[in-house]
């Protein structure tokens, strides 16, 4: 019931914020990828996904903290704008190697698919 | 596996007096279970505080104390580890875990430990070092029992073995010739024929690596030719198709590049998606178990190319309804199961679920 709730919980807040432009409910979308849930994580990542360049700004504001970042760059690479190649590049070298992995994983798919 | 399944585990002292494999399994168990009480774990106290309570596991309190060899060898009359071996008859295990039934303190621990260490089959005798460890006075003298342990034809006891050097000898020349061992099986065509594929945002997480908890649990029984070297087979987990596709070509990249050929897949989430998807490419592999795996259209597999197909999943799952996908593949191809869990879409990766629902039957052998 608990899942439950927590996956409302977060649609909630993705209607809240994308249809009503409530800037705190989104960043609540972001917290949720830093769940210890897997679901959650999974619903809020899919969540912020679909929601597309929307959720740029949100994501950034998160990438400036390195709030959850493997997983941020992951939703970054999954928006696949290829506006966000020189953000992604900074990170491919950063010290935390699931950082770096992420960045260089989210810049392979954004530049292939930019190919296709 | 060697052993025969336990449906129900023999607890203490009652599983020393029989020489089944429940009641060796339950012996090990036991005696491994006893550890974090002497440790003063109590993360691991409370998180197996179930499996002790079915075990009736003795408790002992944690006092520090180290009990002197010479305290227990004598009164056993047991010959010192370094002299000739010598394995006691299963008669005196049943006596022994009755006293310390009776009387709980250290020196009857020591002493059902002790001669655990002499025992006829070597996964307690690996059980009985790994948890004697913090109780006797010359822990060393364990260190070769576990070595030996690691020669062992039996999975369980090379990994029960391994596992208790790796924390405790961490430096044993052993694990090195194990782990080299292990590198050079990669080297040969279709060493390993089995591959877990991990789903999206999972590229980090740690069950599905070597060690991982699911992972490990497969290897040890379910599938024990995984694949579990370092370098097992990990994409983007990138939520898009472009990622999945790309992630597709990768997947037969890397089993070219293994020199494996027809590998049992198993999936979870959009690694099935993956893993299907490579077979539209042109992938042939064995069976395919899709372990709550979305529905999309444009991801089913070539079955002239895949063996059986099983989707095991649960009821409504809250992720696959984000993502959009269908729950239930309507081709009669792919074999469902459902379980009775709601909601929970990593519940398919869970080891005490596949424990609780015999999932190991319902996938392919």
């Amino acid at each position: 019931m608990r899942l439950l709730l927590g996956a409302i919980r977060l649609f909630v807040y993705r209607a809240l914020w994308y249809w009503l432009g409530i800037a705190s409910a989104g960043r609540a979308l972001v917290r949720a990828l830093g769940s210890p849930d897997e679901n959650i994580r999974s619903i809020a990542g899919i969540l912020l996904a679909k929601s597309g360049k929307r959720a740029e700004t949100l994501l950034q504001e998160a990438v400036n903290r390195r709030e959850n970042l493997p997983i941020v760059l992951t939703v970054l690479g999954s928006i696949g704008d290829p506006a966000l190649i020189p953000q992604l590049r900074r990170f491919t070298d950063d010290h935390n190697p699931e950082v770096a992995k992420a960045a260089q994983e989210a810049l392979k798919v954004i530049e292939l698919s930019g190919k296709h | 596996m060697p052993y025969k399944r336990v449906s129900k585990p023999i607890p203490f002292p009652r599983a020393f007096g029989a020489t089944s494999d429940a009641a060796i399994l339950s012996q090990a168990a036991i005696l491994l279970l006893m550890e974090p009480g002497l440790r003063r774990n109590r993360v691991m106290l409370s998180e197996y505080q179930s499996a002790r309570r079915t075990l009736r596991v003795p408790t002992i309190s944690a006092t520090g104390r180290r009990v002197k060899v010479e305290e227990v060898e004598s009164p056993l009359r047991l010959r010192p580890l370094s002299s000739a071996k010598e394995v006691i008859p299963a008669r005196r295990f049943r006596r022994l875990a009755s006293d310390f039934a009776k009387k709980r303190n250290h020196l009857a621990a020591a002493s059902l430990m002790e001669a655990c260490l002499r025992h006829p089959h070597p996964l307690v005798r690996a059980a009985a070092a790994l948890s004697y460890f913090g109780l006797t006075s010359e822990p060393s003298r364990l260190i070769g029992i576990l070595e030996d342990c690691t020669q062992s034809d039996d999975d369980l006891v090379r990994h029960v073995a391994a596992t208790g050097l790796a924390r405790l000898a961490p430096e044993s020349p052993r694990l090195a010739e194990l782990s080299r061992k292990t590198t050079q099986a990669t080297a040969g065509p279709s060493a390993h024929t089995s591959l877990l594929v991990h789903g999206t945002w999972a590229a980090n997480e740690q069950w599905w690596k070597p060690g991982g908890n699911f992972h490990s649990y497969l290897l040890n029984g379910i599938r024990p030719d995984l694949y579990a070297n370092a370098d097992a087979f990990s994409w983007s987990g990138i939520y898009s198709e472009a990622a999945r596709a790309i992630a597709a070509t990768e997947l037969q990249g890397w089993l070219g590049g293994h020199t494996i050929q027809n590998p049992y897949l198993l999936t979870h989430s959009h690694g099935g998606s993956v893993a299907m998807l490579a077979t539209q490419n042109g992938l042939n592999t064995g069976p395919l178990v899709l372990l709550s795996c979305p529905v999309h259209s444009i991801y089913m597999p070539d079955f002239s190319r895949t063996g059986r197909v099983v989707s095991i999943r649960v009821k409504l799952d809250l992720v696959i309804l984000a993502d959009g996908g269908g729950q239930k593949f309507s081709d009669p191809r792919i074999r469902e199961k459902i379980l009775p869990i709601w909601f929970d879409h990593s519940a398919t990766h869970d080891p005490a679920v596949w424990q609780r629902y015999s999932i190991r039957s319902v996938i392919p052998p």
